[in-house]
């Protein structure tokens, strides 16, 4: 009875210690850290984050605490985030998606742009695939069709993230107008209609476009990064933005955290989230997943993100 | 044709005591995640994924299969027991179950959706097995322009759930495509109808619409009930002692084989619903329900009838094999179980897709046997919760209503943790009382809710395409014609047959009444 | 299915439900007609309330029709049934469910006054005791006897309930008396 008490009495001590204020003795993180998804569990983000949060003991000291917070497009997810303490326990796994509600809706219930990103973990590399042997199969080739007014205009199918990557591409050159944008709500839907011919060509990501590789040609990817070495086999070479000159669409994958978050807290996440990107396990499992991990500590990944937030808000008004 | 040594391999795999525990933890955890209202499917297997990452392939699939498999079929379990469907798939199957239930049929109505659901499993993931690739064949020739006509096809076959008062069936399917246009506009993704709530901006999902309209609106009429009947007061001790006895009157082989055609109707809807990506097994139960209906009047689904139970939930569950054939023939996941499943084979190494038969011939053998043996564990288990829930369903209201009502809160939550759809799920317990009590039928709003903007979606997609040509939208291939004129020639012999209808049915319904009356009082 | 009874108001056959739901159609209409929102013309050609209206006024004609229909003068049984105090009874239900929610998860809804009325509640987000409470009560109000049977039946469900969650994996607010027994996720 007495052991029950103390044992008791130690829980409560230890939940206490979890709420006491972060950053007291210098250690950081001190605590879990409540990790925010923004969806349901299940999508793409989901995955990271748990897969993140098997290996964050051994970094952190602390465990990643997964909550899904899904709704809105994810905006309920990052209000969630701005709702919570600035004291560098809560963090979002952040993706574009809410980033883009905010941007379109009237009365958005958060700036996208007053947000403070500890680490980029990703970057999406979207990637436009068209049947082979067309006249625009290839980058070239298809720069050259747009061009000739008497060819029809071209449909692109994709989700709105992906779109925006080949529409700011052909948008620099001046072609937007002679393709046809058709958002998907998913990718699977979107293959769906290209496979059955009734899209011309459709943009996705890289896993999906190396599944596709073997019976289609791969145009161009609008990111400036570049594949990695079992893509680039499965794909051969593929121009990027940067290759071509162009100003690169990069969506990323990214840490977010409250507004008012200290500056050494958010570097500090940032350098934790380097590290647990490293570790062996993650890295073995996200290769599985057929993502990639792009990581960017804070200072970089807020020069980034402002990029690609302009790009956004630039692009945005080719959907509507 | 089949690899014969890969066969052996995946044999030895699946057939040892770890894979067989796995998969029935999985069905276990499955039907129990099923049977709560607001837990699907997908939340569990995202759930259980992690867990998946140290375990080997068999044992992965197994669990992840076996959830899914009992998930589907466990929705149904609290839909007889408490009018409240634990999963939308099972909504469809609220209408005969729970009058089963109410007349003291309970186990009867739990067996037959068990073996239904089994059975319509069972077959068509033999027929995903022996012609996936063909069928993701067919599945591509549906476009935009297809889609459209199909789902406006749908919504014209459920004609049939409308009910005896057409206006108010009308007004309950209009109701369901104003619900549905709140959200994001297909086209633009602005948000539109959203009442200035930045928190409507993707729409309202189906999980806390159905919990509400349902569920809670069930629970509040029984709350009214309760009130007008003299109050009782309840004792608990006897009721709590009665659960744990056997009885009930159960389901004979010969009541099984009665509903073949219901059957076989739910295993044809929902393996071509299932393969389609996008629809999902709740349409797939509502439009096997509604058709089963039509295609047999004399039986009067939806006055608490087996066969009504069997065509609802061989529906949903004939379409968990076919989810998978567009992620194993393209290694396109059409849903988020897919997609989900996907992952995991990912995580074990193999990639889904058109090659995946060469590659990993193992994998996709495990697979396939995986799928077929888990209807049996299904049927075992499932057996074992349906008679607890019988029981529990038995409970006196007064004990019922107020578990059920907080079973709701945290489904309506827990499905994704979003605090507003509580809030949602409260607004449309309301509206599924005032429904109830004015008699206007739930399964049009649900129908056109799911259809209507799907139908929108493809339609303005089609049009985006064929750059606002309307001829060129509608009549794209000799498939979509084809889907017109099925439209216009149903929509025909509906509306011949409603007036024939009209004329037998008040005869028909006091002589049934009778009947019923007469065999109630004998048995 | 409708049966007819001359001794229920009009209020209560489907021509008064049907009138009532008139007015508040008309009224949805009016509302959607005062939006910019609606009028928002789309890269497609569609209005964005397009299909928004084409939904309202579909509501319209159907409750229409029920006004003037041929079983304009009948009741439903269940509306015969009602009075004005079991509406407000259900109702009623509905706001105890809210209450029970805000207090056992601690939401909040983003609404400043909301946080504060919280903040002075003692043991909010703790949803072991809060479901308690609300099966106890929801059980004695329905008229379970004794106390102590609602009691009993309030808690041994709301800890399995905890339990099947925290089996699963599935975050339930956590609880003082889960934390006491170290099962808190956090």
């Amino acid at each position: 009875m007495k052991l029950m008490k103390l044992t008791a009495l130690a829980a409560m001590g230890a939940s206490l210690a979890f709420a006491a204020p972060a950053f007291a003795d210098g250690h950081f993180p001190n605590a879990t850290i409540k990790t925010i998804v923004p969806f349901g569990a299940g999508g793409g983000t989901d995955r990271w984050a748990r897969v993140m949060s098997s290996a964050a003991f051994d970094v952190f000291g602390h465990g990643m605490h997964v909550q899904n917070r899904g709704g809105a497009g994810g905006t309920i997810g990052w209000k969630y985030m701005m709702d919570q303490k600035a004291d560098g326990h809560s963090i979002l796994m952040a993706s574009p998606t809410p980033v883009m509600a905010a941007l379109i809706e009237k009365n958005p219930p958060y700036d996208p742009a007053k947000v403070r990103i500890a680490a980029y973990y990703s970057v999406m590399k979207p990637t436009l695939v068209a049947p082979k042997g067309k006249p625009y199969s290839t980058w070239a080739g298809l720069v050259e069709y747009l061009k000739d007014d008497s060819n029809k205009k071209l449909t692109i199918g994709g989700t709105m993230t992906q779109l925006l990557g080949p529409a700011s591409l052909l948008a620099q050159l001046g072609l937007e107008k002679r393709v046809i944008l058709v958002p998907y709500s998913g990718t699977g839907k979107a293959v769906n209609d290209y496979l059955g011919g009734h899209i011309a060509m459709v943009n996705v990501t890289t896993s999906t476009a190396v599944g596709l590789a073997d019976k289609n040609a791969i145009v161009v990817n609008a990111s400036s990064l570049e594949y990695n070495k079992k893509a680039k086999a499965a794909m051969g070479d593929v121009p990027n933005a940067v290759t071509l000159g162009l100003t690169p669409f990069d969506p990323p994958r990214f840490v977010a955290m409250h507004p008012d978050t200290p500056d050494e807290q958010v570097a500090a996440m940032g350098k934790k989230m380097g590290e647990l990107l490293n570790t062996k396990s993650v890295k073995r499992l996200i290769g599985k997943l057929g993502e990639d991990i792009v990581y960017k500590d804070s200072a970089e990944s807020e020069a980034a993100y402002k990029q690609v937030l302009a790009e956004a808000q630039k692009y945005l008004p080719l959907f509507q | 044709m089949i690899n014969v040594d890969a066969l052996y391999d995946a044999i030895e795999l699946v057939f040892t005591w770890h894979t067989l525990m796995w998969i029935a933890i999985g069905v276990t955890i499955g039907v129990g995640v099923g049977a709560m209202p607001g837990l699907t499917a997908t939340t569990g297997i995202a759930l259980m994924l992690p867990l998946t990452f140290t375990m080997d392939q068999a044992a992965a699939l197994g669990l992840l299969i076996g959830l899914y498999k009992g998930a589907i079929y466990g929705g149904s379990i609290s839909a007889i027991s408490f009018a409240t469907p634990g999963t939308s798939e099972a909504a469809a199957t609220v209408f005969d179950g729970h009058k089963l239930m109410t007349r003291g049929k309970g186990k009867k109505a739990l067996l037959i959706a068990l073996y239904a659901s089994v059975t319509a499993d069972f077959l068509s993931d033999v027929i995903t097995i022996l012609i996936a690739p063909m069928l993701a064949l067919v599945a591509l020739k549906f476009g935009p322009s297809e889609r459209f006509w199909l789902m406006v096809l749908a919504v014209c076959l459920l004609g049939a759930l409308s009910g005896s008062h057409f206006a108010k069936g009308m007004l309950s399917a209009a109701m369901g495509l104003f619900i549905g246009t709140i959200g994001a506009d297909p086209v633009s993704s602005i948000p539109r109808n959203t009442f200035d709530l930045w928190w409507l901006g993707e729409g309202i999902h189906l999980i806390p619409l159905v919990v509400g309209i349902f569920a809670m609106g069930a629970m509040l009429e029984k709350i009214v009930e309760m009130s007008t009947v003299k109050q009782k007061v309840q004792r608990l001790g006897g009721t709590v002692k009665g659960l744990f006895s056997m009885g009930g009157e159960g389901l004979s082989f010969r009541e099984y084989l009665s509903c073949w055609k219901e059957m076989s109707i739910g295993l044809g809807v929902g393996t071509f619903v299932g393969m389609l990506p996008g629809l999902g097994s709740t349409v797939g139960a509502f439009l096997s329900y509604g058709i089963a209906k039509q295609a047999s009047p004399e039986k009067k689904i939806g006055t608490g009838k087996i066969e009504g139970v069997a065509a609802a939930e061989a529906g949903n569950n004939a379409t968990v094999g076919p989810t998978l054939v567009p992620l194993l023939a393209f290694g396109i996941p059409g849903s988020a179980v897919a997609a989900l499943i996907g992952a995991a084979l990912m995580l074990q190494g193999a990639t889904p897709g058109p090659r995946m038969f060469e590659l990993f011939p193992t994998v996709i053998y495990s697979l396939f046997l995986i799928l077929i043996l888990g209807n049996f564990f299904n049927l075992g288990i499932g057996r074992v919760f349906a008679f607890v829930y019988a029981k529990l369903g038995e409970l006196p209201p007064q004990v019922l209503v107020p578990i059920v009502m907080g079973m709701a809160v945290i489904g309506a939550y827990s499905y994704a943790n979003n605090e507003w759809d509580v809030l949602v799920m409260l607004v449309f317990g309301i509206i599924g009382l005032f429904m109830r009590t004015f008699r206007i039928p739930e399964a049009p709003l649900i129908i056109t809710f799911l259809l209507a903007p799907q139908a929108e979606e493809n339609l303005r997609r089609g049009l985006l395409i064929n750059e606002g040509d309307w001829v060129a939208t509608l009549m794209n291939s000799p498939l979509a014609i084809g889907l017109a004129i099925a439209v216009v020639a149903l929509t025909y012999i509906s509306t011949r047959m409603r007036i024939s209808e009209r004329m037998t049915e008040i005869a028909d319904d006091a002589e049934a009444a009778e009947a019923e009356a007469k065999a109630e009082k004998t048995s | 299915m409708a049966s007819s009874d001359r001794s229920v108001g009009w209020l209560r056959t489907n021509q008064g439900v049907a009138a009532c739901l008139v007015v508040a159609m008309l009224a949805l209409l009016g509302y959607l007609l005062s939006q910019d929102w609606v009028y928002q013309q789309q890269r497609d050609g569609f209005r964005l309330g397009f299909f928004t209206m084409v939904s309202a006024l579909v509501m319209l004609v159907c409750v229409g029709f029920t006004l003037i229909g041929k079983q304009k003068d009948q009741a439903t049984p269940e509306m015969a049934r009602m009075r004005g105090s079991d509406w407000l009874r259900g109702i009623t239900a509905l706001l105890t469910m809210l209450v029970y929610y805000v207090l056992a998860w601690d939401a909040h809804f983003s609404q400043d006054w909301v946080r504060s009325i919280l903040d002075v509640i003692p043991f909010t987000g703790d949803f072991l005791i809060w479901t308690v409470v609300f099966l106890t009560m929801g059980m004695a109000l329905l008229g379970v006897r004794p106390i102590t049977s609602a009691i009993t039946a309030g808690v041994i469900v709301s800890f399995v309930i905890f339990g099947l969650f925290l089996l699963i994996g599935i975050d339930l607010p956590q609880s003082v008396i889960g934390q006491l027994l170290g099962t808190s996720a956090a």
